[in-house]
């Protein structure tokens, strides 16, 4: 047989034929246009045939696709007109479809800002897979630590020796920095001292000043827009004045330092909040740019960036600078016995994945700010899915229990002639229709959550973020993905009975139906009571760690911190002294440090059998007073007392740490000899007090080792003791006395036990975000028990009213139909109870104290789920089960 | 009744020519032949789909062949309101020219 030479056409314009194709019949056109093409490529060769395709695929499609617009809009009119005027005729129906999704997408939304803002951290620089943050990994014969702090030799050094960095910037932490313009003086905690390559690597938006030379010239500053406002009440402050006192910085011939006046060279956009390095001021980094600090390594004072060049290999550049400071400084690192490495971690891993130490174990932590917590972006992100599953669930729900009626509905046009395809079709567009609605109204209800969630998660989400191009994608994906999942019952179970069962009528109330509707409110309650018992989780291990015995009297203690000022320090007796003639104040001491504030850690060495053993502890210095001021209890040995030799020869040491230091009582402790690692100090100790949690119930109380020290600069706050009827007039006296002896100094006291709570923040956040969703979850899920019972109870009309006739009381009746929801209601609480228990085991693991859920706290979420059930179901029932049977007899 | 375009005309007139051989790449040779111009597969699937909308013209799967790629061919048939529809639009034309002589628009 003859076969001719079948040759194929081009591929993809017969992928674009095949796109425009509307119906089956039209499919044969790729067929027609495929022999047309071997005609002519037998005729007039493959190439001719080849132009031929691909001319006659691009001048016909635009003709196919103005017809096919032209009809299908005429449908689509067809499909919008039929949605709305269903969406009208069940106006109760739609508001608690339209409500639940709102609400749900309002939540998704949120919270995906949220989790794209923290997903987003450090990802706003240009290039920010090229920075990179040196870190120091330190071992010296006591331990060692990782820390962001390097010397700042480093970023000198780190430029000549490898061209693959493009820019490198150190910036230096200014603590207890007081900012002063006329009047108004205030601590600053966020000011840096930075070079003009800091804008080089971390991208900011300057609003006025020449961002290429703004840190150039010494005594020049950098400051965000907020700085502005705040100290000369105008955004434009170019060119002004504003002074700042760096209690560090010294110059020849001072005892004291003085405010520094700095020029301001330029003013930039408030930094987002989803950036790790977060700044008010940065100062020039000129006044110590070439002297002999840069050229030090036994500082840790920086913190070093780099921007490599392009195709660099991150890995390579590590392994080379690791062992940098054996270059420069080996000779030193032997002779102490240390050893020291450096490494890199990229800009964006900082927020999540890393928590590093500070530079040496006396300084504050190392990290700029607190690392945040992958775990709660999960959490949220697990959140923000559910409760918008609970909204989809409701409008399932509410469409499959009123299918009895759009089955009538979908029979009549089968009969007609519609094809399963166009019933499809309209049902998705109807949800879809249905769903746009609700995210318009979910906008707005966006706008209303925002500043609320803002406030409880303490972000700064703008509405705006909704705009970018990811988030509406996000979205419109969203739309599709809730219109297709909500409509899907109707559109692909409904459409697919045969029509003359469906207007029968006995479609939806049968056992596929109920069935279906059983799980689905199933569902609902199973994820909020899920969120309920939760939250109620929360709530009792926030009120069990404020509630519990700290070991320490925290009521009535007003702390003021005095932030290094050199003059209060060396004049501490005198200040005591100034408060403790004042009536309202019972008692005065000073510390390094309050309970509930950042504790500095340090090693002790001490003798052991045959070799001296180091161990890590927390360091706290205070006076005498500490322990009668805070109510501590010694239960071995003595506090420290006036008139010995404790200021320079005594320990007291907390019960943990004389566990940790070998000893077998705390009475076996006293009159023991320990040594401070770092001045080699030896004290001995002569007390042991009951351990008290000087932070948080987070954590287990740690070793603490206490000393009387001489050296005043270890103290910071001043405690006073108030008589606790008349707190508020005892505090403005305190205040006008403190201005009037420190004039220069601003008074920011605060009370202990506000503060110390404050460590339950990102729990009473957790809590109150937790407690809104599960409101609403619990809202929007009655809501749609609500719907479905009253189309049930309708469905159930006559039998009530025969039932009467036949001497049903009200009470039976109410059982009758509630029963069912109510034994739903319970299995859901048997589902949800172990999930949630097993989830917040994990999460109450993260705590040293913590409570473990019992029975209470099922019974609470049990008993408000049961309660709001049965309510919702029996306000329908109640009047169903009121109405004369006559009437409901009549009914139909 | 509607009156037939002189487009739709030509396609049923050229449907009727093939009889049984009324598949796409012959209508639209037909159509070529008799209009001599050369039209789109664009043009020539939008009026089909037309004509079929308005019951001129019925549809039936054909057989599959080679050449076309492993694709059904669809004839198309007139229908009798297709044929009443040409009948009448014959009489149209007829009727209009009627008396008018050949060498009247000669120049």
């Amino acid at each position: 047989m003859f076969i001719r030479k079948i040759s194929k056409p081009p591929f993809l314009a017969k992928i674009i034929l095949r796109l425009s194709a509307r119906t089956d019949d039209e499919l044969s056109l790729i067929g027609d246009f495929e022999e047309e093409y071997n005609r002519r490529s037998d005729e007039d060769g493959a190439f001719y045939a080849w132009i031929w395709y691909w001319l006659n695929t691009l001048l016909s499609v635009p003709k196919f696709l103005r017809y096919s617009l032209y009809r299908s809009t005429a449908m689509l009119r067809n499909y919008i007109k039929i949605a709305l005027r269903n969406i009208s005729r069940h106006k109760g129906f739609s508001l608690i479809n339209i409500f639940g999704l709102s609400v749900g997408m309002a939540c998704c939304m949120v919270i995906f800002l949220y989790v794209v803002s923290e997903l987003n951290y450090d990802k706003h620089h240009d290039g920010y897979e090229r920075i990179f943050r040196i870190g120091e990994h330190r071992i010296v014969p006591v331990g060692e630590f990782r820390s962001p702090l390097v010397s700042l030799a480093v970023a000198p050094a780190m430029q000549r020796d490898f061209p693959q960095i493009e820019y490198i910037a150190s910036i230096v932490h200014l603590s207890n920095g007081l900012v002063a313009k006329d009047e108004l003086q205030l601590y600053e905690d966020r000011i840096f001292y930075a070079g003009q390559s800091l804008f080089n690597i971390f991208k900011v938006d300057f609003l006025y000043g020449d961002p290429e030379n703004t840190l150039e010239r010494p005594l020049t500053a950098v400051i965000t827009r907020q700085m502005a406002e705040k100290y000369f009440g105008e955004v434009n402050a170019l060119g002004k004045i504003i002074q700042i006192k760096d209690p560090r910085f010294l110059r020849r011939g001072q005892s004291e330092p003085e405010p520094v006046d700095y020029e301001i060279t330029g003013i930039i956009e408030d930094l987002p909040s989803n950036t790790h390095f977060k700044f008010d001021i940065i100062a020039s980094d000129a006044v110590y740019r070439g002297t002999k600090y840069t050229e030090e390594w036994d500082n840790h004072s920086a913190y070093t960036y780099v921007k490599l060049r392009q195709g660099v290999d991150p890995s390579e550049f590590e392994e080379q600078i690791r062992m940098l400071a054996y270059k420069y400084y080996g000779d030193a690192l032997n002779r102490f016995g240390q050893k020291r490495y450096y490494f890199i971690q990229a800009v964006t891993d900082i927020h999540f994945h890393s928590n590093l130490q500070g530079a040496s174990l006396q300084t504050l932590q190392g990290e700029l700010e607190p690392p945040g917590n992958l775990m709660y972006i999960y959490v949220y992100s697990a959140v923000g899915f559910l409760i918008l599953l609970i909204g989809c669930m409701n409008f399932m729900n509410l469409s499959n229990a009123r299918s009895i009626y759009r089955a009538k509905e979908v029979g009549l046009r089968k009969v007609v002639g519609a094809k399963r395809s166009q019933l499809i079709r309209q049902f998705l567009g109807e949800s879809l229709i249905i769903t746009l609605l609700s995210l318009a109204a979910g906008i707005f209800l966006v706008q209303a959550l925002l500043p609320l969630f803002n406030q409880m998660a303490g972000t700064n989400l703008q509405f705006e973020g909704l705009l970018q191009p990811s988030v509406l994608f996000a979205v419109a994906g969203l739309v599709v993905f809730v219109g297709i999942f909500a409509g899907g019952y109707p559109a692909f179970v409904l459409t697919a009975f045969k029509p003359n069962i469906m207007l029968k009528g006995s479609v939806g109330a049968g056992n596929r139906g109920s069935m279906i509707l059983k799980i689905l409110v199933l569902g609902q309650f199973v994820i909020s009571i899920f969120f309920t018992i939760t939250t109620v989780t929360v709530y009792q291990q926030l009120n069990f760690m404020k509630g519990q015995k700290l070991g320490f009297e925290k009521n009535c203690k007003l702390v003021i911190p005095f932030r290094g000022n050199r003059n209060i320090r060396k004049n501490i007796e005198n200040l005591k002294n100034e408060f403790f003639e004042y009536s309202g104040v019972t008692d005065v001491t000073v510390s390094s440090t309050v309970p509930g504030r950042f504790v500095m850690t340090n090693w002790v060495r001490f003798p052991r059998e045959t070799a001296f053993e180091n161990r890590t502890v927390n360091f706290l210095a205070c006076d005498d007073n500490f322990f009668e001021v805070f109510r501590i209890e010694t239960i071995a040995g003595r506090p420290f007392q006036q008139g010995r030799n404790d200021k320079n020869d005594s320990f007291v040491i907390n019960e943990s740490a004389a566990k940790i230091l070998g000893f077998t009582s705390p009475h076996e402790a006293v009159g023991k000899r320990i040594t401070e690692a770092f001045s080699q100090h030896e004290k001995t100790i002569v007390g042991v007090t009951r351990d008290f949690h000087f932070r948080g119930m987070q954590n287990v109380v740690e070793p603490l080792v206490m000393e009387y020290s001489g050296l005043s600069f270890l103290y910071n706050n001043l405690s006073l003791t108030l008589i606790p009827d008349k707190l508020n007039d005892t505090v403005n006296i305190v205040k006008t006395k403190w201005e009037e002896i420190y004039p220069g100094i601003p008074y920011e006291g605060f009370f202990l036990d506000e503060d110390f709570d404050m460590q339950y923040r990102t729990e009473g956040q957790v809590a109150e975000i937790l407690g809104l969703i599960s409101i609403l979850g619990l809202i929007i899920a009655c809501l749609g028990l609500f719907g479905v019972t009253s189309f049930i109870v309708r469905q159930k009309y006559r039998e009530i009213g025969i039932r009467k006739v036949l001497g049903a009381t009200v009470i039976h009746i109410m059982k009758l139909i509630s029963a069912e929801f109510i034994i739903l209601v319970i299995i859901a609480i048997i589902i949800s109870v172990p999930a949630a228990y097993y989830v917040m085991n994990k999460w109450l693991q993260e705590f040293a104290y913590r409570i473990s859920p019992g029975i209470t706290t099922f019974g609470i979420a049990g008993f408000v789920a049961l309660s709001l059930s049965a309510f919702t179901v029996n306000i329908k029932v109640l009047r169903a089960a009121q109405f004369d049977p006559v009437e409901s007899i009549r009914h139909e | 009744m509607k009156k037939l375009t002189i487009n739709e005309e030509i396609f049923l007139i050229a449907i009727w020519h093939l009889g049984e051989e009324a598949y796409g790449v012959n209508i639209r040779k037909k159509i070529n032949e008799l209009e001599g111009t050369n039209i789109l597969f664009g043009t020539l699937y939008n009026t089909l789909d037309y004509l079929v909308k308005k019951g001129y013209v019925n549809t039936r799967k054909g057989e599959i062949t080679p050449q076309r790629g492993g694709n059904n061919k669809v004839y198309y048939s007139l229908t009798e309101e297709g044929i009443k529809a040409l009948q009448r639009a014959r009489e149209l034309q007829e009727r209009l020219w009627e008396g008018i002589p050949e060498y009247a628009f000669r120049k």
